[in-house]
């Protein structure tokens, strides 16, 4: 078989990667840099795309937060309104003109056996009688002493007929 | 040569480097950093101060100054015909004030309402100019003006991030009330102006914390009218009017006269002297009043019971000082009621001898007097009381002091001894602020304390019929269907070598109803001049305004009461 020096069988110089460039750089070189250069691509435009929506949610909450300052002060000012408006001496004012008198004196009337004179007793401070009062003997204790007897005693009478 | 030139050279300039890119490198960064970012505060708003209803009594709101930047404007007449008619100011002197290219920036209106700045922001959108700025500050307002002066104090903003509480709620609860600014901090151009892209920090603001009085502001109105028209009735000097619930010791209406107005004002000036608040500051020559104090420690300690006789000779000698009766008279065989209904200063002087000093002053002392009530508001003065021991205490003390004369006490710790009695015996600790709120949810309420018992239950309830009985037959204070237990005074105001001749305190304190107290009130009226006394001054100031109280609180007769129960 006649050896070539310089001889390069077909398939090798097919393969990509021992041609040299123009530039001198061989081809796996090449690779790496291409390489390189698209994980840098990559990491930038993370990082762009990243700063762009950082950016963009800063100038969001920028906008939120006049937002939010904008309506706290409307919200003060209306606060402020209704201070006025509720003001006792501008109430007075306005009773007056509307015809309104202050009342002198109020008239009680106490309403017997009213369904409501329990609760409105209980809603009341306990005077200082109250205690004395309980101490008194209580008629209706009694009554219903005598009222458990007789229907004891009635009871007691139907079982012996 | 040129190689060791060249050496030296490099490290020359990589030392220089090494100093200013490692060594300044914190330094540079912190002074570039102020250069290019700037914080723009944003105020917290001040708590509000609300009555015990929740109706604002104080609150911050904001006002704007409205600027703008000369350099940038074009055409300053037309700009100017814009604004003068929604900022009130002549064209001329806006038109002025616009061409002075000479400042980076005029003020245009320092206090503008929101309305104005709201205004002014559609004139700097509509028309796209930077040259107009907008600044807010805060602004503290009182709604209802002059009402309860003395309890709120007032806050004066200096149109930054900061300001000053001083006296009353503003200043005692200033801690509370004041909450925490916020920021807003970013890039900023040569002019100061934020630029919207790039780093921004914001810190948001939090607001104070609201505060809830146990004042109730219908009452507290009441009561200033009241005193006012005492005041211009009798042409009295001042006055101070206090209604306390004597069952937990809050403070329903608290009001002196004169006051003023909190409202940020540079029309007048108002006197210092007037910011203290006279009833829990100021003290005074109690008189006749202070004998419900004698009696009670009397009756508690066994001295006297409620039937006990004395004999009045109509003068009385107590370490060599002799004591008269107000009226110079004798009254001879004289009950304990009759003692207070006349008002005999010989009978307390009676008693606080047959007490001896030092049970006297023990009852004083446990009344809450030569201390201060502990009241949350700034200020408080204890009085001046002396006791054995003190150097300046002499044996006249005893008997004048049983009178309310030689003792000075506040209008709050009078108010405080008298509501122990309506109290069953328990003084109560006053109080205004019912709790403190953020955000509407309660973060504190206050619980009053349980009250020192100073006498018994049962001494509190005979003295309270004592008053009731020395007071019937008072016309003036005659309210249909009510009982009212109470004590006039008419004190002489000391002055240097003695008491004025002619100038009088005149007071009234009592409670009501008599048996199951819903309030209690003093009237302390300074100087009056058509009548010296406390039973012509006072006393109708407090019929009128218990009155008034047992419509707007709802308090039925005292048969009704006792019906019902």
């Amino acid at each position: 078989m006649k050896t070539d020096p310089i001889f390069i069988p077909r398939s090798r110089i097919g393969n990509w990667a021992v041609r040299y460039s123009t530039w001198g750089l061989s081809g796996k070189a090449l690779g790496v840099f291409l390489l390189l250069l698209v994980l840098g691509s990559l990491v930038g435009s993370f990082y762009l795309n990243q700063a762009s929506k950082t950016t963009a949610a800063g100038l969001e909450i920028a906008g939120l937060t006049r937002e939010r300052e904008y309506w706290r002060q409307e919200n003060a000012n209306l606060r402020k309104q209704i201070a006025n408006m509720e003001s006792v001496t501008r109430i007075r004012r306005r009773a007056a003109e509307l015809g309104f008198v202050e009342p002198e004196a109020v008239e009680y009337l106490l309403v017997q056996c009213s369904p409501l004179e329990k609760s409105s007793s209980e809603s009341l401070a306990p005077s200082p009688w109250a205690e004395r009062e309980s101490v008194a003997p209580q008629p209706a204790e009694s009554a219903d002493w005598w009222g458990d007897l007789v229907a004891h005693f009635h009871s007691w009478m139907s079982l012996q007929r | 040569m040129l190689w060791v030139a060249t050496v030296v050279g490099v490290l020359i300039l990589t030392g220089r480097l090494f100093y200013w890119q490692v060594l300044r490198h914190g330094d540079l960064q912190e002074i570039g950093r102020t250069w290019q970012l700037g914080d723009v505060p944003i105020p917290a708003l001040r708590g509000t101060i609300m009555d015990h209803h929740g109706f604002v009594l104080a609150m911050d709101e904001y006002e704007f100054e409205v600027y703008a930047t000369p350099r940038d404007i074009r055409d300053p007449e037309g700009l100017a015909a814009v604004l003068a008619p929604v900022l009130g100011i002549e064209q001329s002197t806006l038109t002025s004030l616009l061409s002075r290219t000479d400042q980076p920036s005029v003020s245009l209106a320092w206090n503008a309402p929101l309305e104005v700045a709201r205004q002014v922001e559609g004139i700097r959108d509509r028309d796209n100019t930077a040259a107009l700025g907008i600044s807010a500050a805060r602004k503290r307002v009182y709604p209802e003006k002059q009402l309860a002066s003395h309890v709120m104090g007032f806050v004066t903003y200096d149109h930054e991030v900061d300001y000053d509480a001083f006296y009353g709620i503003e200043e005692s609860y200033n801690s509370e009330l004041r909450g925490q600014p916020g920021s807003w901090g970013g890039s900023e151009d040569t002019l100061d102006l934020s630029i919207s892209i790039g780093s921004s920090r914001i810190t948001l603001p939090r607001d104070g914390q609201d505060i809830v009085l146990t004042l109730d502001r219908t009452i507290q109105h009441l009561t200033e009218d009241e005193l006012k028209k005492t005041i211009d009735e009798y042409g009295a000097e001042r006055g101070t009017i206090i209604v306390m619930d004597p069952r937990s010791g809050a403070i329903l209406a608290m009001a002196s006269y004169p006051g003023y107005d909190p409202n940020p004002t540079l029309e007048h000036r108002i006197s210092e002297d007037q910011f203290f608040n006279p009833a829990v500051s100021e003290a005074f020559e109690p008189g006749s009043v202070f004998k419900v104090v004698t009696m009670a420690a009397a009756l508690d300690a066994g001295v006297v019971g409620r039937y006990t006789t004395y004999y009045d000779q109509g003068q009385i000698f107590v370490g060599g000082h002799l004591i008269y009766n107000w009226d110079r008279k004798a009254y001879g065989t004289t009950s304990m009621t009759d003692l207070l209904k006349y008002s005999l200063n010989v009978g307390a002087a009676t008693l606080s001898t047959n007490l001896g000093s030092e049970r006297f002053y023990d009852y004083v002392k446990r009344f809450g007097f030569g201390q201060p009530t502990g009241i949350d508001l700034p200020y408080e003065s204890k009085g001046l009381m002396r006791v054995p021991g003190d150097g300046s205490w002499r044996e006249g003390d005893l008997g004048t002091n049983a009178f309310g004369q030689g003792i000075a006490v506040t209008p709050l710790q009078m108010i405080a001894a008298v509501a122990a009695v309506a109290n069953d015996g328990v003084l109560p600790k006053p109080y205004v602020v019912q709790r403190i709120e953020q955000d509407g949810q309660t973060i504190e309420e206050y619980d009053p304390p349980p009250g020192q018992q100073v006498i018994s239950p049962w001494v509190a309830e005979e003295l309270t019929e004592m008053l009731v009985e020395a007071l019937s037959g008072k016309e003036n204070l005659e309210i249909a269907g009510y009982a009212i237990a109470g004590k006039t005074g008419t004190a002489q105001i000391p002055v240097a070598g003695g008491y004025h001749p002619v100038d009088t305190v005149a007071c009234f304190v009592g409670y009501a109803p008599a048996r199951d107290p819903q309030f209690v009130i003093l009237v302390k009226i300074d100087k009056p001049t058509k009548s010296p006394w406390g039973s012509v001054v006072a006393v109708p100031a407090f019929r009128r305004l218990a009155n008034q109280l047992f419509v707007y609180l709802g308090i039925p007769p005292d048969d009704f009461r006792v019906a019902s129960t």
